[in-house]
């Protein structure tokens, strides 16, 4: 994509660690398609200076000094339902964020911290996330196995293989490029995801929905 | 102590009772009078001129009316006693001349009438023995109930006590529960936030200098410091997660119920889990609106009963919790069911479950472990709840 098609994505920051708060900031000023609007540390200061509209996507901490970063991007997106919210903890708050997920207007991503220190997971994160898709966590989805007796369990491999995919926030070009396979059958694949798991209204967003089945019905066993 | 409070404590069944007593005393008294003046001079003498029925009859007449009045001088001597206080309750000393002159009068009154239904003459000397007589008998009937009401209003005072006591340490339980709380959610968010927060940054800043050191060929060390980094990684997600868990489960601030699935989706993947929640836990937010407190006894004796189902070999395990609400007072109900080896015994003794039993006891519920249907074990849970405090 050139600079002239993409228009520029405004990021707001919430995050209390200057270090990690830096990092980001560093990191998504590099990108020329990122500008980051707010670079904020706490629930306070995020509520005042993040006005409607003035931000594409906003990138909470989970704890925060002066409160919880699930409990702001709620507040943040009733007010601009166009927003999108990037969780960020240093911590598995996953099922947390599932909880979170069923009922917000626009779907929420979920990155650990370790994760937003890799430039490229940060980056397609905030664009996966200001087209609207849900990104979880490559690292994690990649641990997380399907739970027996769940839709998803019935899944074969080659789709779950798709799913995981999905969920990472690919597009079906990317998915088909990193599994070396046609579009084609990254489409065919997802249809008999979308049967498996029962997801049959083509009017809703099957690809959310299909991403919030997958966080629901999985768990990480540790090692 | 004034009497006026004195008066407070006691209930109106005490006071009916006090009453009771002075009455009772009171009509004891008076039938003790009519049987003297019976005795006395009553009985028709052989030697009457009137006939024996007749003489009996108006005996019967007589002795009913002296009854009666007899019995009206001793309530007379009540009332003012009574009276006293209601008027003059204040001056101390002039309420009990009033009472004083109240029972004397009263007494005077009975001899007159005594005497006065006396066939025979009767002396000056004979109406003042029988004066003093029912003076005596009114004070101490009197007297008497004062002692009741004395007697319970020593025991509504302890009684009132005890309960002050009883109430006092209530409160110090539950803000000492409180305190403990307080402290246990900021133990929780301090490793949550700093600790877990400065691990994973570490973990960061040595992945950032194995990708430095592997730019620089040496793959070896780099290969090295990434195991570091993810020993950090398992030490911030888990062991600290872990820790924190056990002083206070985070989810447990949004939602009982989110808090126990947040327990099954940690459970290993080869269990298969259901949550189900009845219709009375349908209502949005019914979960957060059941107290802290026992939202924790719930989630940690879920918790063990998970851990057991697991250690058992279940396969499946499902938690189905529901509530039961009635005029102001709900009851939580939760069963926990597994398919695991199950219960040898059908009366098992609980071992982990024992510490929840008595913690699900001290908030008047009650735990129970039996076999399920399902093969395995049933835990079921029974917490009363008062959703309006």
């Amino acid at each position: 994509m050139t600079r002239v098609t993409a228009p520029v994505t405004r990021v707001s920051l919430v995050e209390d660690e200057t270090f990690v708060r830096t990092l980001l900031h560093s990191t998504l000023s590099r990108a020329g398609s990122v500008r980051v609007a707010h670079s904020l540390s706490g629930v306070q200061e995020a509520a005042l200076a993040i006005r409607p509209r003035s931000t594409d996507v906003a990138i909470l901490d989970v704890n925060l000094l002066d409160g919880n970063g699930i409990a702001l991007g709620v507040r943040l997106q009733r007010a601009d339902p166009r927003l999108s919210i990037i969780l960020l903890s240093a911590l598995d708050v996953l099922s947390l964020f599932e909880t979170v997920q069923a009922d917000v207007p626009r779907p929420w991503s979920y990155l650990s911290k370790r994760s937003t220190f890799s430039s490229q997971v940060l980056l397609s994160t905030v664009a996966a996330a200001a087209a609207g898709q849900s990104v979880i966590d490559p690292e994690l989805v990649q641990r997380s196995t399907p739970r027996a007796g769940t839709g998803l369990a019935e899944l074969s491999a080659g789709q779950l293989r798709v799913l995981r995919l999905v969920a990472e926030g690919l597009s079906n070009s990317a998915i088909a490029e990193r599994l070396n396979i046609q579009e084609r059958s990254v489409e065919g694949h997802l249809a008999a995801i979308y049967r498996v798991l029962d997801l049959n209204d083509p009017a809703s967003n099957r690809r959310v929905a299909a991403v919030l089945r997958f966080l629901r019905e999985t768990g990480r066993d540790t090692p | 102590m004034t009497p006026a409070t004195d008066e407070a404590v006691l209930t109106a069944l005490d006071r009916r009772l006090v009453r009771g007593v002075a009455v009772a005393n009171v009509a004891v008294i008076s039938v003790l009078a009519t049987a003297a003046w019976v005795v006395w001079a009553g009985f028709p003498s052989a030697a009457s001129t009137v006939r024996p029925t007749h003489a009996c009859i108006l005996l019967i007449i007589r002795g009913g009316a002296v009854l009666c009045l007899t019995l009206g001088c001793g309530l007379v001597a009540i009332g003012i006693w009574r009276a006293a206080r209601r008027f003059l309750g204040v001056p101390r000393a002039g309420t009990e001349a009033i009472r004083v002159t109240g029972i004397v009068s009263a007494a005077l009154l009975q001899a007159l009438i005594l005497a006065h239904f006396d066939d025979t003459p009767v002396d000056a000397r004979g109406i003042t023995a029988l004066w003093v007589a029912a003076s005596l008998g009114y004070l101490v009937s009197i007297l008497v109930a004062r002692l009741a009401a004395r007697l319970l209003v020593g025991y509504r005072r302890s009684d009132e006590q005890r309960r002050v006591e009883m109430l006092r340490a209530a409160e110090a339980a539950a803000e000492l529960e409180a305190e403990e709380f307080r402290v246990r959610r900021m133990l929780a968010d301090r490793l949550h936030g700093s600790v877990q927060n400065r691990l994973v940054v570490a973990a960061a800043m040595l992945d950032n200098m194995a990708a430095e050191l592997e730019s620089h060929g040496d793959g070896e060390r780099a290969e090295r410091l990434r195991e570091v980094a993810d020993s950090l990684d398992t030490l911030a997600s888990e062991d600290v997660r872990t820790v924190s868990h056990a002083l206070f489960p985070t989810e447990a601030n949004l939602d009982t119920f989110d808090a126990v699935r947040v327990l099954l989706s940690r459970l290993p993947t080869s269990v298969a889990t259901a949550l189900d929640l009845g219709p009375g836990l349908h209502a949005e937010g019914t979960g957060a609106a059941i107290p802290v407190p026992l939202r924790l006894v719930v989630v940690y004796a879920v918790e063990e009963a998970l851990t057991n189902a697991v250690k058992h070999g279940a396969r499946s395990v499902r938690v189905h919790a529901d509530l039961a609400a009635d005029s102001g007072t709900a009851s939580l109900y939760v069963q926990v069911d597994d398919d695991g080896c199950g219960l040898a015994d059908p009366e098992p003794t609980l071992h982990g479950l024992e510490r929840h039993r008595s913690r699900v006891a001290a908030r008047g519920g009650h735990l129970h472990l039996e076999p399920s249907p399902e093969g395995g074990a049933r835990l079921s849970i029974t917490l009363p709840l008062n959703l309006n405090a």
